[in-house]
C-alpha cells in the first residue's frame, strides 16, 4: 500500500518537484539527484509524510533543506576543478542575446539561500511566511534575503529587464 | 512588480521546460531510500553492529587517508550520486566514453587518495622524490570495458584490422592544489590508448597498472549517462 501511494504521489508531484529542484540548482544532474534524494527521504518516512495535510509541501521542505545543507557539505569538501558541462544550453532559435539567459546566469552566482528564496517567491508564488517555513528561517530573514538578491540582480543587469520587456 | 521581478518570473518560466524528465523517479527514489527498521528490539542490535563496523573500518583504513576521503560504504556497491562525483573525474570519464570504439561496460570506479599511497601499491618502491607530490591528493579512476586496438593503418598484406579487446585501466586525475604539471608526456600502459591527448585536457595525468583499489580506500562508483 505504501509503495502504491508513494508511486501515485510521485506521478502527480514528481514533475513539479523536479522543476523546483532544477530552478534552485540550475543544473540538470544536480536537480535529478536532489529530487531523487528528497523523495527517497520522504519514502523512508512515508507514514508521517502521508499524514500531513499537503504532503507535497512536506517534500518540498525536505528538498529545499537538503539542497541548502548538501551544497554546504559539498562546498566544504570537494573543490570542483571545472564545470563538466552539466547545464544544458538553451536553443533560443534567435541570434539576439536573450535577457533571460543573462538573468539565469546571474542567478547561478547568488548565494544558495538567496536563490532559493527567489525561486520560491517568483516561481512557486509562495508568500514570505510559507517560504520561511520551508527554508527554516523567519519571514523577516526571507524578506531580507529577497531584497538583497534583487538589489544584486538590479545592479548587475541595468537595462536588461527593459530589453526583455520591450 | 518591478521590471527585475517580472524578468525573474519570465526567466523561471522559460527554464522550467529544461527540468529533468523521463525515467522512473519513484523507483529511483525507492532504491535510494534506506530500509526502515522493522522491530524496535532490533535497534540496539543494529547500533552495536554499526559500532563494530566503524571500529573495523577505522582499523582497516590505511594511513595516508584523511577523514572525508572515505565515503559511505553503502554507496560502494551500487550507483552513487552522479552529482557528488568530482568534476574532473566526471570529465575524464566522459572524455574517454566519447572516444570512437570505446565502450565502458561497467560502472566507473573512483577513489581519492594520496599519490604516494597509490603509487606504493601500483609500482612498489617507486614513489616520487618530491614529498609534496607524494602527499598530494589525487583521484584514481578505473574503467572496465572494451577499447579499440589500433591495427596497422596502411592497406595491403600484413595490415591488421582494428579490433576491440576488453581492458581494465586505472587513471590518475589531478586534484586541486596538486603540484603535478597538467601536460607533457604521459605513461601509457598500452599503445592502443590513442585518446591520451584528449584525456590530458580533462586533467588526467597518468596511467598506472591496476591495483586493488579496495586496499586503499572504499571505492565509489557511478554509472556514466549515455551521451
Amino acid at each position: 500500500v505504501v509503495v502504491v501511494e508513494f508511486e501515485q504521489f510521485v506521478t502527480e508531484q514528481g514533475p513539479g518537484l523536479r522543476r523546483l529542484a532544477f530552478m534552485i540548482t540550475g543544473e540538470w544532474y544536480a536537480a535529478e539527484d536532489l529530487a531523487q534524494s528528497a523523495l527517497a527521504r520522504a519514502f523512508e518516512h512515508w507514514d508521517r509524510v502521508a499524514a500531513v495535510d499537503r504532503p507535497v509541501d512536506y517534500v518540498r521542505r525536505i528538498l529545499v533543506r537538503q539542497h541548502l545543507s548538501w551544497r554546504r557539505k559539498l562546498s566544504a569538501g570537494e573543490l570542483l576543478l571545472a564545470a563538466p558541462g552539466l547545464d544544458q544550453p538553451v536553443e533560443s532559435g534567435e541570434d539576439r542575446v536573450d535577457a533571460r539567459e543573462a538573468a539565469w546566469g546571474l542567478l547561478a552566482g547568488l548565494p544558495n539561500r538567496q536563490r532559493v528564496v527567489l525561486v520560491l517567491r517568483y516561481y512557486e508564488d509562495l508568500t514570505d511566511d510559507q517560504i520561511a517555513r520551508i527554508v527554516g528561517s523567519s519571514p523577516a530573514a526571507v524578506r531580507s534575503n529577497a531584497s538583497r538578491a534583487l538589489a544584486k540582480l538590479r545592479a548587475q543587469i541595468p537595462g536588461l529587464a527593459e530589453e526583455l520587456l520591450s | 512588480m518591478t521590471d527585475v521581478e517580472r524578468l525573474l518570473r519570465d526567466t523561471f518560466a522559460a527554464h522550467a521546460v529544461q527540468a529533468p524528465t523521463g525515467g522512473d523517479l519513484a523507483q529511483a527514489a525507492r532504491a535510494r531510500a534506506r530500509p526502515r527498521p522493522r522491530r524496535r528490539w532490533a535497534t540496539p542490535l543494529v547500533a552495536a553492529a554499526a559500532a563494530v563496523a566503524v571500529v573495523v573500518a577505522v582499523w582497516a583504513v590505511p594511513a595516508g587517508l584523511t577523514r572525508g576521503n572515505s565515503p559511505d560504504s553503502g554507496q560502494s556497491s551500487g550507483q552513487s550520486l552522479l552529482s557528488s562525483v568530482p568534476a574532473g573525474v566526471l570529465k575524464a570519464a566522459e572524455t574517454l566514453r566519447d572516444q570512437p570504439g570505446v565502450h565502458i561496460t561497467q560502472p566507473v570506479q573512483w577513489i581519492r587518495v594520496t599519490y604516494g599511497r597509490y603509487r606504493q601499491l601500483a609500482t612498489p618502491a617507486l614513489t616520487s622524490p618530491d614529498e609534496r607530490i607524494n602527499s598530494s591528493d589525487v583521484y584514481v579512476i578505473r574503467f572496465r570495458g572494451t577499447f579499440p586496438y589500433p591495427g596497422s593503418r596502411s592497406p595491403g598484406p600484413g595490415s591488421t584490422p582494428p579490433k576491440s579487446y576488453p581492458v581494465q585501466d586505472e587513471i590518475i586525475c589531478v586534484n586541486a592544489g596538486c603540484p603535478f604539471r597538467s601536460g607533457g608526456p604521459m605513461f601509457q600502459k598500452r599503445g592502443s590508448l590513442k585518446f591520451a591527448t584528449e584525456t590530458l585536457q580533462a586533467g588526467v595525468i597518468d596511467f598506472l597498472e591496476p591495483v586493488d583499489l579496495a586496499k586503499i580506500a572504499v571505492v565509489r562508483t557511478f554509472v556514466l549517462p549515455r551521451p
